[in-house]
């Protein structure tokens, strides 16, 4: 579980800042911590794996490397349409792998204040919170911290 | 500290090797305890290790080397004599020498292991004045101490010597008191200068210090022994010379390479093949000459590397095999049994990754053999079977596979006891496992949850059952069977492939998207074209095709994987790639069929893996993810598709039973396993003859039969099976059209069933088969008794020409189901009436409107139209209203029955019954004809 032990890191950089790489799904504003980002790709040609399930859109080849792509819309909200092909690829790391993120709009790295990191809360209705690390709340808005480990864990289902 | 570092390395290496030596050479001593040439070995394998981990610090190692050395000089000298528990020590010795081994290997120390010298076995002195005990004792830890503290001095007296016997040595000796902390330089210089890994076993056949040593350590007599012993170890260190030579040649052409380096050359190897896939893809649309000539080259030197580096990764199953004849002796004195274990292929080579993975599987399958498999000595007396049971180790190739069968010879599996002890564990239910072949319960062992140890043994019931020797198999890409006859013994079936990383595959595409056949799994390509696509055929639900007279399940890629039909219209070509897995095959459909490639397999994530039907995915030639397809899995999924259909279509029948008939079929075999059916209303009678009261009359076999003489029909001749074995009784099916008996001439008769199971005969149009049904899971042909009857007489159904028309009366036959229309024609024409076809209601009006008919049987439930609207349509008519109709249905409703008296349906039969139908016939027909007159 280095991944874990990773991210438990990533809380407790200097002066208790995190950073983010965030991005937009369905209009909710997300992040994954920056150190996870492998690289952001556009418009991957991808092979669909049949009776995958369905927030699996395929694989891409990464420089020889084959990398699974998730539909982060059907994974993390009840989207029901697949993720377009031109989607934007956040390609980050975890413990089983690297796998590429689809998402809607990719946005900036920002600097959260530790401090400012909250626990999910159970009211969030669009989202399946379980694949949430926890949300912070900036000035305007509320960033969705993702926990990439989860995402790929079957047993959530 | 870096070269001490490099040393313990070297001597982990090197005591490996010796340590496996031994292993084998031990065991076979045992056999063979006059084999001098063994001994020595044994004897310089102990004495080598003692000397090399005395360099290397490992004070415990050396100390249970030394010891051992110590006996077996004394074996040698002929103090001791050799016995089992001589053996059993020296085995003793050597496991110590394993833990101390793995810990140094972790550990680069053996200090931490709390382990003791072997205990010395009780020995019968030759030499009455040798005090045994003293001798044989382990020397205890003060001794040991002594031993330490004596070996500077022994040693101070020697390195002169050995200086001067090769100056390349001197260093050493030196070393070895403070062999706990060896100089780092020292090594380095040794190993420069020899050029070779060889400088333990040079080192310890230094004459000296082996005597050193042993004086050390055995105190009482140490000073009569000693002198004799070192002359003899320098006897012994000058015939190991030579042996040494002899391995330095060997170590002058090899040298060891790092696995991880062998790994990552392969995964580069793997790119490499990648890009030149690419490239060969690309200079196909280029025109420059050269560069077509620089790809060609390219690809050559790939294919060639890849195959070099693949064989770098080569190892000889023997090194996996070769610690079973230490497995098999120890398996075998804890259970009580004597075992004869043989060992064939050795030198198959397999990938090392391979080699390693299969390791502990077969050392579990070969305990088990002999535990489970093989009977005690007096059992096995008792059963007129040799008291010595024999265990088979094969390995050979076959077909870009390696197999390796382990067989024993002992009581075999019974399946009986599988299926209960399925049943039991609720793996199975009662009816599942009554339905299971013998084969496929026995293989029942693998699935999880299943021991069948019925007390569990040290031996094999370690907490790993078989379930988990079959996933450790399949993890590296291979397969597992048991083969077993009762009473005969047990053949354990292994496939694996040699390699993994990169494989020849077949790539074929289904809707729209490419897939790669792992060609292992490949058996033949079949096309059909033109007429022939329909050749593919409807069994229930599921598909077939008769590849050369064998039936072959048909799955559709596109429909197993859900893929968008992108086109449905059936195209003029059918692709079938015929895959076997297992020992199932079967064909599957694809779009299309193009080229076979190497691929390198990559690994899909793990949530990729749990569908089961990709074995890993690959990058193509132009650079897109292309799947690899599991075949094994996919046959998997295609039977679980296949049950789930089965189990829907179980369903719909259990609701509307009465819309089937329930046939009442004879089934019989010809050739030894096959299995025919044909309906029991149909046959006269069933007659059991001599073989040899079957005459030959012109060109046509004949049997003396009531009086008359009855011609016989062989099935083989007539359809596309086996033919029947000879045998002293025939059994004989007896038909009777218009009055003439013929017999058809089968192997045996199985039995008589009541089924109401589906026949399925809409796409079979072979004359003679009437179509096939499941009965007891076995694909059973049903046999058009008449119509072969005719092809071999039409006579028969023929006779007087012309005048047919009006003599013989014409029946319509309505059905939707062509067996049962068969089944009608077959009795009607047997008792000399016409018979007219149509499927359903609306096919007879059409019929009727062209056709001259005296009489019409329908089926009730029919499609379009139904047997009731058919009736009210005929009666309406005022052309063929007044032909007499009777029902034919299994739907006994009051309701439609008396519906169908209402419209005028003359009578209404609840079941295919012969006698019934053809007494309303006649009953009817004369009516209607009295009524006409």
């Amino acid at each position: 579980m280095t991944g874990l032990e990773q991210d438990t890191y990533q809380f407790e950089t200097d002066e208790g800042k995190i950073q983010y790489a965030t991005f937009r799904l369905e209009g909710e504003f997300f992040g994954v911590d920056v150190l996870r980002v492998q690289e952001i790709l556009l418009g991957q040609e991808m092979t669909p794996v049949p009776l995958a399930p369905d927030y699996v859109s395929g694989l891409i080849n990464l420089r020889g490397q084959i990398v699974t792509a998730i539909d982060l819309g059907r994974r993390l909200t009840n989207r029901p349409d697949a993720a377009s092909t031109d989607s934007n690829n956040l390609v980050v790391n975890t413990g089983d792998g690297t796998v590429s993120l689809l998402v809607d709009e990719i946005g900036d790295v920002i600097e959260v204040d530790k401090h400012l990191m909250a626990p999910v809360p159970p009211t969030i209705k669009s989202i399946h919170i379980e694949y949430l690390k926890g949300v912070c709340k900036l000035d305007d808005e509320l960033l969705m911290v993702l926990d990439v480990e989860r995402i790929l864990d079957n047993r959530q289902e | 500290m870096g070269q001490h570092d490099d040393l313990i390395q070297i001597f982990i290496e090197e005591s490996r090797d010796y340590i496996d030596l031994l292993d084998q050479a031990i065991v076979k001593f045992e056999n063979e305890p006059d084999n001098k040439a063994l001994f020595d070995e044994i004897f310089r394998a102990f004495h080598t290790l003692k000397g090399n981990a005395g360099l290397v610090g490992m004070k415990k190692f050396e100390k249970i080397a030394h010891v051992t050395e110590e006996i077996l000089t004394d074996i040698r000298d002929g103090k001791i004599e050799i016995s089992a528990d001589i053996i059993t020590f020296l085995l003793d010795s050597l496991d110590r020498l394993k833990v101390l081994h793995e810990a140094i290997e972790e550990h680069e120390t053996d200090a931490g292991e709390e382990i003791e010298s072997p205990q010395a076995p009780v020995v019968v002195p030759r030499e009455a004045t040798a005090p045994a005990t003293d001798r044989t004792e382990q020397p205890d830890t003060e001794q040991a101490a002594d031993a330490k503290k004596n070996a500077p001095a022994a040693d101070g007296a020697v390195p002169d010597e050995i200086v001067a016997e090769d100056g390349s040595w001197g260093l050493f000796p030196e070393n070895q008191p403070n062999a706990g902390a060896p100089s780092g330089a020292q090594p380095e210089e040794i190993v420069a200068e020899d050029g070779s890994w060889g400088l333990f076993t040079e080192n310890i056949s230094k004459p000296g210090q082996q005597p050193a040593a042993a004086a050390d350590t055995a105190p009482p007599q140490s000073g009569n022994t000693t002198p004799t012993q070192q002359g003899e170890a320098k006897n012994n260190g000058s015939t190991q010379k030579t042996d040494v030579g002899s391995k330095w040649n060997k170590a002058e052409s090899a040298i060891r390479v790092d696995v991880g380096l062998l790994d990552k050359m392969m995964n580069l190897v793997g790119e490499l093949v990648l890009a030149r896939n690419q490239i060969v893809q690309f200079s196909t649309s280029q025109e420059n000459a050269n560069f077509h000539a620089t790809t060609q080259r390219l690809n050559l030197v790939t294919s060639e590397l890849q195959e070099s580096v693949m064989k770098t990764r080569m190892q000889p199953i023997g090194n996996v095999f070769n610690r079973f004849p230490r497995v098999v002796r120890d398996v075998a004195r804890d259970t009580g049994k004597r075992v004869a274990l043989k060992i064939e292929g050795q030198e198959t080579e397999l990938d090392k990754t391979i080699i390693e993975g299969i390791r502990d599987p077969l050392t579990h399958l070969v305990r088990n053999a002999i535990d489970h498999g093989l009977e005690d000595p007096e059992t096995r007396t008792n059963l007129k079977k040799d008291a010595q049971g024999t265990l088979i180790l094969r390995a050979y190739h076959e077909g870009g596979q390696v197999n390796i069968e382990i067989i024993d010879d002992g009581r075999g599996i019974d399946p009986e006891k599988i299926r209960n002890k399925a049943v039991e564990r609720g793996l199975l239910s009662f009816d599942q496992a009554k339905n299971l072949s013998d084969r496929d319960a026995i293989n029942m062992i693998f699935r999880a949850g299943f021991s069948t140890a019925e007390k569990v043994t040290n031996i094999s019931g370690r907490g790993v059952g078989m379930d988990v020797v079959k996933t450790n198999i399949e993890k590296i890409g291979g397969t597992v069977e048991i083969i077993s006859t009762q009473g005969k013994g047990t053949t354990v079936k292994i496939k694996i492939p040699l390699t993994l990383a990169i494989i020849p595959a077949l790539v074929v595409t289904a809707g729209s998207q490419r897939f790669a056949i792992p060609q292992i799994n490949l058996l033949e390509l079949v096309s059909l074209e033109g007429e022939d696509v329909n050749a593919i055929e409807n069994m229930g639900d599921a598909e077939i095709y008769r590849l050369r007279g064998k039936l072959l399940p048909i799955i559709r890629l596109k429909n197993i994987l859900q893929l968008e039909d992108d086109d449905d219209t059936p195209g003029d070509t059918v692709n079938i790639v015929v895959l076997g897995a297992d020992d199932t095959q079967f064909g599957l459909v694809v779009d299309l069929i193009h080229d076979t490639e190497e691929i390198v397999v990559k690994p899909l994530d793990k949530h990729l893996k749990e569908i089961g039907s990709f074995a890993g995915a690959t990058v193509m030639g132009d650079g897109k993810v292309a799947l690899i397809l599991d075949v094994v899995g996919l046959a998997e999924t295609a039977r679980v598709a296949l049950e789930k259909n089965q189990s829907f279509a179980d369903h719909k029948e259990g609701t509307d039973l009465s819309d089937e008939y329930s046939h009442t079929l004879l089934l019989f075999s010809v050739a030894d396993e096959d299995q025919y059916a044909l309906p029991l209303s149909l046959v006269s009678r069933l007659e059991t003859f001599p073989a040899s009261a079957v005459e030959q009359a012109g060109n046509r076999e004949v049997i003396q039969y009531r009086g008359t003489i009855m011609p016989l029909l062989r099935l083989e001749n007539h359809l596309p099976i086996r033919p029947m074995p000879q045998s002293e009784t025939i059994s004989v099916l007896t038909f009777t059209v218009d009055n003439n008996d013929v017999g058809f001439v089968v192997n045996e008769i199985l039995d008589v069933i009541e089924t109401s199971e589906k026949v399925n005969s809409s796409a079979l149009q072979q004359t003679g088969i009437l179509g096939t049904i499941i009965i007891d899971g076995k694909i059973t042909l049903l046999v058009d008794a008449f119509r072969i009857i005719q092809a071999e007489f039409p006579e028969w159904f023929n006779r007087k020409g012309e005048d047919i028309v009006r003599t013989r009366p014409r029946i319509l036959v309505v059905d939707d189901s062509h067996f049962i229309r068969a089944t009608h024609r077959a009795y009607l024409e047997s008792v000399g009436y016409q018979v007219v076809e149509a499927r359903d209601g609306e096919d007879a009006l059409e019929k009727l409107s062209s056709e001259d008919v005296d009489f019409i049987i329908t089926d009730v439930e029919m499609p379009k139209m139904d047997g009731l609207e058919l009736g009210r349509n005929i009666r309406a008519n005022k052309k063929f209203g007044h032909i007499p109709i009777i029902a034919v249905s299994s739907l006994n409703d009051p309701e439609k029955i008396q519906a169908s008296q209402e419209i005028g349906i003359d009578d209404y039969l609840i079941k295919l019954n012969r006698e019934e139908i053809l007494s309303s016939i006649q009953r009817l027909l004369e009516e209607a004809q009295s009524v006409a007159a």
